[in-house]
Formats: C-alpha cells, structure tokens, sequence
C-alpha cells in the first residue's frame, strides 16, 4: 500500500521512501473578537472578528540509506520549503492552503541512526484552503419574470465546502437576437458600399431587410438596407449603395430590425401597428418596447410599446399602443426591438449582499455580451476559473473595471440564493454562470 | 434566513474603498484598504485627512492604476441598518503618496486622502466682497460655498439676525467663521461627503443650529464605553474689545459674569471693520462666543453592529456633528440624566466613536463651546 500523498510545493513529504510525516494537525482557524467594553456591563461586547493567518506546523520523518543520501534528501526537502508563497495540501481531497515556510526546526534523531526529524512551520496566509479545482453552475438561458422594466430571475447555487468562497458571476445577455460582426472596418471614407463584409447574423435574409450597423453602441450606428441574401462565399451582405457616418471597427454589431412596410407613416397620422415589409426577426412580447426610426441618420426616432404579442417570422401586422407619429417614415424604416438593459444588480438575497452596475457603456447591450462580476478580493478566480485580476472587480467582455455600487456577493457552503434584476426596455433572457473555489475551514 | 457568517451583512458591517480618476471615472477597489479609522469628523471644521497603508510592493504598489495625486477616494459601509447600496462614510483626494520598504522587508505604500471639505480652508476670495446691512449671515455664507463644496439643500434660508460686512482676501473657512459671529448663537456649518459617481461630488454643507432636544441618547451600561463630563472656565472671556479701521470704530461690550470670574479681556483687531454698527455685531457674537463656562464632554460610543441579538452599542453611523445628544445612567437611582448637549466632533474609529460634546451652563440652548474655536485641523487658517 503506497503513502498517503502530502504535497508542500510539489514536493511529496510523506513519500514513503525517505519523507514520512508525523503529524499534522487539522486546527481551527484563530477568531479574534473585536471586543469592546461597556460601562457597567458584564463582560464585552462584540464588532466583529478577525480570522488571523494560520500557522500549521507539520512534523516530518526524513530517512537516508546513508549518511550522503540523508543529507541529499534534506538539501531537497529544504530546496522546497526555500520558496515562499507554494501550496501545501494536506487532504485526500487535494484542497490547499498558499503560503510561505517560516521557520524549519531539523535535528538528527537520537538512537536512530540515518533519520532526522524536522518540524516545519507553514504560514497560510489566507487561513481557509481552497478546492483544487473549480466549481461551477450554469443557469442555462432563462427569460426573466416581471412586467417590467424591472425582470429578475431567483435561484440557488450551493456552494461546498464548509465556509463561504468569493464566486465569479458571468451574466451574459441572451434576449434573443438575430445578428452577426463586421469583419471588416468601415469609416466615412468608405464610399458607396454594396458588400456589407460580416459573419452571417443567420436566418433567411431577403431583398429590403435592414440591419443596424454599430448595434450596442450608445451613440453610432446607423442602418443599411439587404439587396439579397447573405454571401457565405463572400462573406457579405449585398446592401443598397452606403457610406457611412461613422468610424465602426471589425467586430461591430451588425442587427437584424423589423422594416416599417405598407405606405409607410404620415407626422401627426395616429397609429396602433405596423405591417412589417419583411418577417420580424425575433419575437415580440407585451410591452416590449421598439423603437421606429432608429438608426436614420439625423431622424429622432419614437419609442413604441408592443400591445401585443408577435412572433419570431411573422409578417402580418404589429400592434403597438396607439401613438401620434412624431416624424414621417416612409416604407424600408428600421425598427428595432430594443433589448439593450439599462441598469443589471445581483442580489445575494441569504447575507443581504447586492451590487449594481447602470449604463450603456458598462452593460451588456448585445447579444452574447457577458458582464463579470469578481467577488473575489485575492483576485483568485475568473469565469473560467483561474488568475482573475484585479480583484473586486466589475467588467464588460473582459474590459477595464467598471463603476458599480454595493458590495459583492459571497457562496455560503450551503444554498445560497441570488435574485438578478435587469432594467430592460423588453423582456430578457439571461445567462448566468458561477464559478468558485470551494473553501473549508482546516 | 441569513447565513450568520461574517459575510452576514444583517449582522456585521464592512467596507468598499472605490477609487475614481479626477474627473470621476472609475478607476478599482482597493480590496486591500484598512478598515476605515483614525478620522475626526468636526463642526467648524474640515474632516481629518484618511491616512490608508495598503500592503503592496514598492516596485508594482500601483499595478491596479489606482494610485495616483488627486484621485477620488470614496469609502462605503455595508451593514445592518445601512443603505445597501453602501453609506459613503468618508471621501476625498490622493494628496501624498508613499511607497516604503522596510529593513523588515515590509512594503507597503502610505496614501494620504484629503477630505473634499479640506477646501474651505483653501479656497475663498482674493479680492472683496460687500454685503449691505440688512443682509441674513446664511447668505453671505451660502454666497460663499464654491465647488467641490456645495449647498445642502435643507439649509434654512433665514436665520433672524441680519449684519453688513466686507470680505476681503478670505478663505471659506474664515467667511463662514465670520459669519457664525454675526449670527444667533450656536449655529454651525459641517461638511458631507458626496458620491463620485455622480454629480455634484465633493461635500456638501450644511449650516444649522442643533435641536435644543437630544437626537442621541447614550445609555450608560448598554451603549457607552466610557465618558467624562468636566467643566471648563479657564478660557473664559467676559471683556471684549473689537477695533476695527477709522477714527473711534470700535466696540467694547462686556458680560454679566464679571463679578463671578473676574474681569478677561479679549481683544480682536479686524481691519475689515469700517463702521461700528459692524464692530459691534462681532464684539457681541464674540461675547457669546467665549462668556461660558465649558462642559467639554467625552464619551466613547460602541457600534451596535456585530453584537447578535445583544442589543448592546448604539448605531454610531447615524451621529454627525452638529447632532444634539444626552447622556443616561440607569444603573443610578435616581437616575442621571445629562444636559443636552451640541456634538462637536466625531472621531471614527470603525467600530466605535469617541464623542466631543460642549455645551454652555446652564443654559442648554445656548452657544456652542468655545471647544469649537480650539479646532484646527492640518490645512485650517484664517
């Protein structure tokens, strides 16, 4: 029967040849009250707790065949414990504990000839071990629930272990949307395209689909009309003559609208629905809300409110709440179905934790955009479970940090609950994804 | 139900440090900040600078950008009975940094954050300013509060007295302490703190009068640590004389209470004078100011938070200066009850505050300490 496995930076100290550990203790980590007295009252009161660092001393049996090979297997075991911040893992598990050997008492053992025995202190300087390996929970996509504009989705995650951990949360927003990406740059000295170079945004494309160029962005974008249908082997959609308004770099947005068809509308005419020129492209639910106009340049669009529910490939009409037409739009108006969040909080409903995240620049705006949420201080995890910096951080697609207000969630061992509520101008659909070291208390 | 962890915001409070570029974009979290301490909250004065020592190397100590002179510093509390989006507790400017290495091998970097409310003792006027009589003190002062600082908005707009009087090359810290004197006794200004993540940031003032009613109560046996209550008249002054500029302007009035504590003149030479109706405004807010015998009262106040189910501490995140509070001792038969008193500084130290309270005897609606005068922070001149 092989030796249990006790690895300090790699080096396997109960290796049953010439490293045995002795002993190795399981204690609980150091709770320092924060104690404060009372006048006049028996004993103290307490704010809160300091967990120290542990200090974990491991005894540990080292053997030679000879009095050069004893001396050969401390200069090893020494060379491990010589470099700070290693792992130490104690457990059948394979959890581990990060931290420095800060001190190594070694003597030759009485009586027992070719044999030392040494204890070795190690400083854990975060006192809880970590798992080796990542956990995770997947919500799949989920429609949000709510009349709106505020949606949540409620669930539960448990966590493992047996303290709290600091999670990774990946919200990705998955309303859904039919679109795809410039492969190519487009700027305002790009006269007259007709080849719209892009990734296939999917479905059928016909002859006057419109789709919006530099979707996501909060200030540039603009359509472009379909001449026909997408060219795989060109890699491009064929649009009517365009220049553009705009710098938009490869990968922008390219979105599928609804088009404004019939005679198009009159200013001042009132106006409850719309016939589209071509198949809507996703869905449409009450009170959803889409926008007539967008993307024409130097037009003002006008918010509509859908009064009732459309389908994904419908081409009759569109109700919306009745409304006075600001503007004329004549047939081939975009219209989008706006699904670009305003405002995104995870709330850790079980500690009363919640964080909030507001405006286009930091939100998730586009299909598959994913905002991360690293509750973790020690920078320790990412989404995919790994060397996430900086710590304590909020970001957009793996961008720079972002503002936010309130304080990270946490994963209690147990079941920890989460609402997410998004501000949304249409129903969402979501994904969310947690990633987390579990911990334990020894 | 909660977990009871230390996670627990039900039970136990905690912090965010966010820091901000100038101009108010986000920049990080400092995960690494010291609990937030060692900061005086004060009427009449600005808010102590914070003096934070993050553990960072000295070759990478800013490797999260985050470090830099005059970022925005904002420290939010989590807890129970706190905003859940955080209370903004402390916020300032990076206004000293220093990385250190010691012969230990400890690095770590020294930061320096500079209370926003520091501007009223480095801003103000360079040329002059003239109100006519008849013109309310609250609008000279509030003529005078410029960004980052700005108006609290339930600020009275009349306070019943009015003066004249003429600026000339002032700080907002020497206004508004001119202005205290023109108006009726124990008023005070404070300053805020203000989110940078939205406008206006900086501080807000507030200028107001405590309530002759105490908004806090410490018990003794269930809230307070320790307390003193001395009576102070060593700096008492019952003469003043104030002189200001021209031929036989000036002011000379006196207090009842010489006959008790002996004649102690004050003088005060103020060439911004020019006419005795002023000279005499300020002689006689001088008067109130320092004719009293100190109740300098000390009390250390421990937070509630932390203590479950205890019901042991006080909420000290709700004190502010310029609060009225009062002192019980139940454990007393009869019972003793303190004299309402002004609060006239805070100082934070996380999970307890140690309270300077002044009050003038005996009547408790009267002006504030002279305590308040003996306030100076780091930048304060006039």
């Amino acid at each position: 029967m092989s030796a249990t496995s006790y690895l300090l930076n790699g080096l396997n100290i109960n290796n049953g040849t010439s490293f045995f550990v002795l002993n190795k203790p399981f204690d609980f980590p150091t709770a320092s009250p924060a104690l404060a007295k009372i006048a006049r009252l028996e004993g103290n009161t307490v704010t809160g707790y300091d967990i120290k660092p542990r200090t974990i001393p491991i005894q540990v049996r080292i053997l030679g065949t000879s009095r050069s090979n004893l001396e050969s297997n401390i200069d090893t075991l020494y060379q491990a414990l010589a470099t700070p911040n290693v792992t130490l893992s104690l457990h059948s598990d394979g959890r581990y504990w990060r931290g420095t050997v800060t001190d190594v008492k070694l003597s030759l053992a009485s009586n027992v000839p070719l044999t030392a025995v040494c204890t070795i202190t190690f400083t854990a300087f975060q006192p809880y071990p970590w798992a080796s390996s990542v956990s995770a929970n997947d919500t799949g996509v989920q429609q949000m629930s709510g009349s709106g504009p505020t949606y949540t989705y409620t669930y539960s995650v448990t966590g493992g272990g047996n303290i709290w951990t600091y999670p990774s949360i990946t919200v990705t927003l998955k309303t859904p949307s039919v679109q795809g990406t410039l492969t190519s740059a487009y700027t305002p000295s790009n006269s007259g395209v007709t080849q719209l170079l892009c990734s296939n945004p999917g479905g059928t494309i016909l002859n006057n689909d419109v789709f919006i160029v530099g979707w996501g962005n909060p200030t540039q974008y603009e359509y472009v009309t379909a001449t026909g249908a997408y060219n795989t082997g060109g890699g491009y959609i064929p649009i009517s003559s365009w220049t553009p308004h705009y710098s938009y770099a490869s990968g922008a947005t390219v979105y599928k609208a609804m088009v404004l068809g019939g005679a198009g509308y009159t200013a001042g005419g009132v106006n409850n629905n719309f016939t589209p020129r071509t198949a809507i492209p996703t869905a449409l639910s009450v009170g959803d809300s889409i926008i007539l106009g967008f993307g024409v340049f130097g037009s003002t669009p006008q918010s509509l409110t859908v009064s009732t529910a459309a389908s994904a490939g419908q081409t009759t009409s569109v109700f919306f709440n009745s409304v006075t037409i600001t503007n004329s739009w004549p047939a081939g108006t975009p219209i989008v179905h706006d699904i670009r969040p305003t405002s995104l909080t995870i709330t850790e409903t079980t500690d009363n934790r919640a964080i909030t995240v507001t405006g286009d620049t930091s939100l998730m705006q586009v299909y598959g955009d994913s905002n991360i949420f690293n509750c973790d201080p020690t920078g320790q995890l990412n989404a995919t479970g790994y060397n996430l910096e900086p710590a304590y951080s909020v970001v957009l697609n793996g961008g720079s940090p972002l503002a936010y207000s309130g304080i990270f969630p946490v994963l209690q061992p147990g079941a920890t609950s989460f609402t997410i509520s998004l501000t949304s101008p249409s129903v969402p659909s979501i994904e969310v994804v947690m990633a987390w070291f579990s911990r334990w208390v020894s | 139900m909660t977990s009871g962890m230390l996670t627990d915001t039900t039970f136990y409070k905690s912090q965010q440090v966010l820091v901000y570029s100038p101009t108010g974009s986000f920049l990080g979290t400092w995960w690494d900040a010291p609990l937030l301490s060692s900061i005086k909250f004060s009427i009449n004065s600005a808010t102590t600078p914070w003096v934070c020592k993050l553990p960072r190397t000295l070759r990478n100590y800013n490797s999260d950008g985050t470090i830099a002179a005059q970022n925005i510093v904002n420290v939010y509390l989590f807890g129970p009975g706190l905003p859940s989006t955080g209370l903004l507790k402390f916020a300032g400017k990076i206004d000293a940094i220093k990385p250190s290495l010691q012969a230990t091998g400890e690095e770590a970097v020294e930061v320096t954050v500079t209370s926003y409310d520091s501007a009223i003792a480095d801003q103000g006027i360079t040329g002059s300013q003239t109100y006519a009589a008849g013109t309310d003190p609250l609008f000279m002062m509030s003529q005078n509060i410029s960004s980052p600082l700005s108006a609290d908005g339930t600020n009275p707009t009349s306070s019943g007295n009015t003066a004249s009087y003429t600026f000339v090359a002032q700080t907002m810290k020497s206004i508004y302490d001119t202005c205290l004197l023109m108006l009726p006794a124990n008023w005070f200004y404070r300053c805020n703190p203000l989110p940078a993540s939205s406008y206006p940031y900086g501080a807000s003032v507030t200028i107001n009068v405590p309530p002759v009613t105490a908004q806090n109560t410490f018990i003794i046996g269930n809230d307070v640590s320790s307390t003193t209550l001395p009576v102070d008249s060593t700096q008492l002054k019952n003469e003043i004389y104030v002189i200001g500029t021209g031929t036989n302007i000036n002011a000379y009035v006196t207090g009842s209470d010489i006959s008790t504590y002996g004649a102690r003149i004050y003088y005060k030479n103020d060439p911004r004078l020019t006419t005795v109706a002023q000279a005499t405004t300020i002689a006689n807010g001088l008067l109130t100011f320092y004719d009293r015998a100190l109740y300098r009262t000390t009390v250390r106040v421990i937070d509630y938070r932390g203590s479950i189910g205890a019901g042991v501490g006080y909420d000290i995140e709700t004190i502010k200066p310029g609060q009225s509070c009062q002192i019980i001792d139940p454990t007393l038969s009869p019972e003793f009850v303190s004299t309402v008193m002004p609060i006239v500084s805070v100082s934070y130290n996380f999970d307890s505050i140690d309270i300077e309270c002044g009050s003038r005897q005996p009547r408790i609606d009267g002006a504030l300490a002279q305590l308040e005068a003996q306030f100076s922070d780091y930048t304060m001149g006039t």
